[in-house]
């Protein structure tokens, strides 16, 4: 879900950034001091996650975790997105500086979708029924994601249309992949610490 | 792979030596410029330039390659999926290659290597967490450097998490496949990978709020400046001026 420097055109590159700049600026001025380290340990899993690799066949994909990361922060997701692709961008040389906020904007916004409608629909409901929200949310979410980027890269020249169906292509396991994964982490989450999961990190605090 | 990019920030360099407040943004400033590059002249430049700049930090360049990998990997198929082209919607409609494309490939690739080589110079030549704090003095919201300095520390934690989690799944006969029962452990690992680190993150909070922390990081690096900082910065803001009028020169 990652787009790479030197694809993007240069207005493309800078509605990516000014859409992130400005969630980014909205939501900083609500993380205070004491939600840094939990938004840390979600970027961290977030980076993370592109070093688990799951088999398809005879090739293998990287995990996402967008989803869980809007499910466990919420509003505050995007901000967890945006420093784990920068970390990806300088740590790892996946993805790419220039094209930052498309990507943050690609994985941050379904992020978010699917952190505000798994707490609208998910709270007070039966643990079961949390995890098939959260797994059919997920899927939905890499959908959006796939064709967010799939619109940026369309953007970049009708010759990208092959690029564009292979990387359609390569989306389809990895809808699956997210949504069982996340559907089976938060089962996990459910049992063992539950209130990560369903509210906002300051509630987490009081609770804990 | 260690993801410290940091290894080679204690060599002797005039890179090295560049303050971090001058060096981030004139390095930046020519990333943003060489991603909107578009001659292939101008672009297979900023590719000699990248090289020459890694040359000069005297980082070593096996290190490098071994990054490049996830660049090559995305860049490599576009020199078929590009010129590769299906006509829809015409009377000769069908599979054409556009080998002029092949060009556009090239220039991508040359687009996305001199901004990734970049990279190097840019962050490997100074600790880490001395980039950060210059990026917080060039204005950078606080909470964002905090969080970022939080999210970098917190990688070597889980890092060495998962690596132990491998290590017991393997020595439990897990066998990872395309099947129900594998997508159900790696959940469970991904939960408890979550779970422990929030564990963590309460306690290292605490830890944090007795010793002082008010949601400031202090370090002791206090930059110093001197007027060869912003010569370099003016060579730097030169060259990627001379890119990007040269680049629109010659497309004319």
């Amino acid at each position: 879900m990652h787009i790479s420097d030197g694809i993007l055109p240069a207005s493309v590159l800078v509605a990516g950034f000014t859409v992130t700049a400005a969630w980014i600026g909205y939501t900083a001025r609500k993380l205070d001091a004491d939600d840094m380290p939990r938004v840390a340990v979600m970027s961290a899993a977030f980076f993370v996650a592109s070093l688990i690799h799951v088999k398809t066949g005879t090739t293998s994909v990287h995990l996402l975790l967008h989803g869980l990361v809007g499910i466990v922060l919420g509003s505050q997701a995007m901000f967890a997105v945006l420093m784990g692709l920068t970390l990806q961008a300088m740590l790892l040389q996946h993805g790419g500086i220039s094209t930052l906020g498309v990507n943050a904007c690609i994985m941050g916004i379904p992020a978010l979708l699917v952190g505000w409608t798994y707490r609208y629909f998910g709270t007070g409901k039966p643990s079961a029924f949390r995890v098939l929200l959260a797994g059919a949310l997920t899927a939905g979410a890499v959908v959006l994601s796939a064709l967010m980027a799939c619109l940026a890269l369309f953007s970049a020249g009708r010759d990208f249309q092959i690029v564009i169906g292979g990387f359609l292509a390569t989306t389809i396991p990895i809808i699956f992949i997210e949504a069982l994964v996340t559907g089976g982490a938060v089962s996990f989450l459910l049992k063992v610490k539950p209130e990560m999961l369903s509210c906002h990190t300051s509630t987490l605090r009081q609770s804990a | 792979m260690h993801p410290e990019i940091d290894r080679y920030a204690g060599l002797k360099s005039p890179i090295h030596s560049w303050d971090c407040g001058l060096k981030l943004p004139g390095f930046l400033l020519l990333m943003l410029v060489i991603a909107t590059l578009d001659g292939l002249g101008t672009t297979a430049v900023s590719l000699g330039l990248a090289i020459y700049f890694l040359a000069l930090s005297r980082i070593s360049i096996g290190f490098v390659f071994s990054r490049l990998k996830w660049v090559l990997l995305f860049m490599v198929p576009l020199f078929v999926l590009l010129p590769l082209q299906y006509n829809f919607g015409t009377a000769d409609g069908g599979w054409t290659w556009k080998s002029e494309n092949l060009v556009l490939a090239f220039k991508i690739t040359l687009r996305a290597l001199a901004i990734t080589l970049l990279i190097f110079p840019m962050l490997g030549t100074a600790p880490f967490h001395r980039s950060m704090k210059s990026l917080q003095d060039l204005g950078v919201p606080k909470v964002l450097i905090q969080t970022f300095l939080f999210t970098y520390r917190y990688l070597f934690v889980y890092l060495d998490q998962l690596r132990k989690m491998r290590i017991a799944m393997r020595s439990r006969g897990f066998q990872p496949g395309f099947n129900r029962n594998s997508f159900k452990v790696y959940g469970n690992m991904v939960g408890m990978l979550l779970f422990t680190s929030f564990e963590q993150t309460e306690r290292l909070l605490n830890a944090m709020k007795s010793r002082g922390y008010d949601g400031n990081i202090r370090i002791l690096y206090q930059p110093e400046r001197d007027p060869l900082d912003w010569v370099k910065l003016m060579g730097m803001l030169m060259l990627a001026t001379i890119l990007f009028v040269g680049d629109h020169l010659w497309l004319k």
